[in-house]
């Protein structure tokens, strides 16, 4: 998914893009169709020219024609009918020519055949009249030559001859200079289209570069604007970090004051307590000694005071006494286990398990149970003596709550996640009803048939561990066919520290 | 030896009357006769150690043993020690720290500071009574030097 800021600037670059191409393509468009057309024009000229010259060079073959029989008339020298010969010869193809060009300019259009078919027999005419002379002067009938002469024909039918060619010629003429005119408009045409293109090339490229500045400026504040939030965002967790450590100092404090300071008032009951032990022996001595008449109503009481109710109450004292120590005791061993600084170092976990596994194995083969890991356990970099701790309690536990008649099975497996190393324990014991999930994490609390020693510390003391890790252990369970405990931790603590840190 | 040396004091400094009464009696119980001179807050106690004045010099030829325990209302025992112990006339007088806390940064900081005993205060009665009644023992064949 684009932002819209990113799909506007591709929307209008690809717009100023499209009306590049558009212009860029008329302009090579028009260059064909200029310069095919200017090929034309050029052609057609050329065409034209060619016309120009067959007909000077079709009355200069009869001029020549005409100059060699005068020559050799004059002279008799017969070396003057070679070029006669060459001219009547040329006269030939040079007419022919004529009119197959005359006929191709224009496509016939622009030089109609009649006044070239006219030319054309009129210089045959002369060619004819000028090789009947020929004829005549050798048969010796000057008289006739003479009479031909005189008769004018000759110079009238050149003359006729150059006023057709010259009006021939000046027709294509006029067609190579209207082509001429063709091409240079033509020309002026492909140039203005050029500049106009060019000028539109420069509009669409100062567009696209205000679009590509105004982009980049988006982009530039858009990056301003994320480096705001990210400070923010980092004062904020910053801030966020130092709450909850400091919320955690302020409970480790507050669990070390609490089971230091209840320690005191203990040590009188349990101090008074052995005095009062004390003194009601030496009473007790004392009243079965003095106390000896049987009779007396309120001996019986007395002895039953001193024999079993003093006794019975001092022995709940001492026992609730030391019930009580043992709590005090399991929260400073909490209280100093999360005050302990954790030292991330990198810990091959396939052999941390394996090692705690192998702690309890005395207990595993009691229960008759099997631990097995299940494919490679991701390596963390984190507190090699917290994570012991925390197998150790799950595996633990998970021998403790093992279902009768059901051979145990415990399964560990791991896997990483977005920084995270995840693991599972999965037993195939008693379970954990869905109602004790959160309740199996808080101290001093046990789920399920109390038939097994415990505190209710060990859960407590993992979740703890785990949420100091950087994650945190949940449950699953259906409540009869087994519990999986999830715990997470950071994949690299030491990342994870210094960062609060910074 | 050559001159009789003065008895020894002991400075009882606990806030907890009856943790103050168990010490005692236990204290008479192994045989220890010396006096036993109470103090319930820090105040009191480092004013007669130290005095008014906070030199240390009336502590001279008084010759005394502290039982020190470690919560106080007013101040902490850890500031009573390092006190005694920096101050030259107080510094060689024994501090037996007394405390309910067996925490093992705590106690390797009161031997830092130069406490001489430290007797973690159980539960477990007996112990206790042992601990306080070999303290006696203790005593009564330690050498206290007298403060100059």
């Amino acid at each position: 998914m684009l932002r819209s800021g990113a799909r506007r600037f591709v929307g209008y670059n690809l717009l100023l893009l499209a009306g590049g191409t558009v212009v860029l393509l008329m302009i090579v468009s028009a260059a064909f169709v200029f310069s095919s057309r200017s090929l034309l024009h050029a052609t057609e000229s050329l065409k034209a020219a060619r016309v120009d010259r067959l007909v000077l060079e079709f009355i200069s073959d009869l001029v020549d024609a005409e100059t060699a029989q005068r020559g050799f008339v004059i002279t008799r020298n017969e070396a003057y009918l070679a070029p006669y010969e060459t001219a009547t010869g040329e006269f030939a193809t040079d007419s022919d020519d004529l009119r197959l060009r005359a006929a191709e300019v224009d496509e016939g259009r622009a030089i109609p055949p009649g006044p070239v078919d006219e030319l054309i027999a009129l210089g045959k005419e002369k060619m004819k009249l000028v090789s009947h002379n020929l004829e005549e002067f050798r048969a010796g009938n000057l008289d006739e030559v003479r009479l031909v002469i005189a008769s004018d024909r000759g110079r009238v039918l050149m003359e006729e001859i150059r006023q057709k060619g010259a009006a021939i010629r000046d027709t294509a003429a006029a067609v190579r200079i209207a082509r001429a005119a063709a091409m240079r408009e033509s020309a002026s045409l492909l140039t203005t289209m050029i500049s106009l293109g060019v000028a539109m090339i420069v509009v669409l490229t100062t567009g696209a570069a205000l679009v590509i500045i105004r982009h980049l400026k988006e982009i530039d504040d858009a990056r301003n604007e994320l480096v705001d939030i990210n400070q923010e965002l980092e004062s904020r967790v910053r801030d966020r970090t130092e709450a909850v450590m400091r919320t955690n100092d302020e409970l480790q404090r507050y669990a070390y004051i609490v089971s230091h300071d209840l320690r005191a008032p203990l040590v009188n009951i349990m101090g008074f307590t052995s005095e009062l032990e004390t003194s009601a022996e030496q009473i007790s001595a004392y009243v079965r000694k003095t106390a000896d008449d049987p009779s007396d109503p309120e001996r019986a009481e007395v002895l039953l005071a001193v024999d079993q109710d003093i006794p019975e109450a001092l022995g709940f004292i001492r026992s609730s006494m030391k019930r009580m120590d043992s709590l005090i005791n399991e929260i400073l061993k909490l209280s100093r286990a999360g005050r302990r600084v954790l030292e991330p170092l990198p810990v091959d976990m396939q052999a941390l398990v394996t090692e705690c596994a192998d702690s309890i194995r005395q207990r595993f083969a009691e229960a008759g149970a099997e631990v097995r890991i299940e494919g490679r356990l991701p390596d963390v970099v984190s507190d090699r003596s917290a994570l012991q701790q925390i197998f150790t309690n799950l595996l633990d536990n998970a021998s403790k709550y093992l279902k009768e008649g059901r051979p145990g099975e415990i399964v560990v497996r791991g896997r990483l996640e977005r920084g995270m190393a995840i693991f599972e324990v999965e037993d195939n014991g008693r379970g954990v009803a869905e109602s004790d999930f959160e309740r199996i994490f808080e101290l001093f609390r046990r789920a399920g048939v109390q038939d097994r020693p415990g505190e209710g510390i060990g859960l407590a003391h993992t979740r703890m561990l785990s949420r100091r890790l950087g994650g945190d252990v949940t449950v699953k369970s259906d409540g009869e066919s087994g519990t999986t405990f999830v715990v997470a931790v950071a994949r690299d603590l030491g990342l994870r520290m210094g960062r609060n840190e910074a | 030896m050559s001159k009789d040396p003065k008895p020894v004091a002991i400075l009882m400094i606990e806030d907890d009357e009856g943790h103050a009464r168990l010490i005692e009696k236990n204290i008479r119980r192994a045989g220890v006769t010396n006096e036993i001179i109470p103090f319930r807050d820090g105040t009191s106690a480092v004013n007669y150690l130290l005095g008014s004045d906070n030199s240390g010099r009336n502590a001279i030829g008084r010759p005394s043993l502290v039982l020190l325990d470690l919560n106080l209302p007013d101040m902490t025992g850890i500031d009573i020690l390092s006190r005694l112990k920096a101050n030259e006339h107080t510094k060689s007088t024994p501090v037996i720290v007394l405390t309910t806390t067996d925490d093992a940064r705590e106690i390797q900081r009161c031997y830092d500071l130069g406490a001489n005993v430290y007797i973690t205060k159980p539960l477990n009665y007996d112990s206790f009574a042992n601990a306080i009644r070999q303290l006696g023992l203790f005593l009564s064949v330690m050498q206290i030097p007298e403060p100059d």
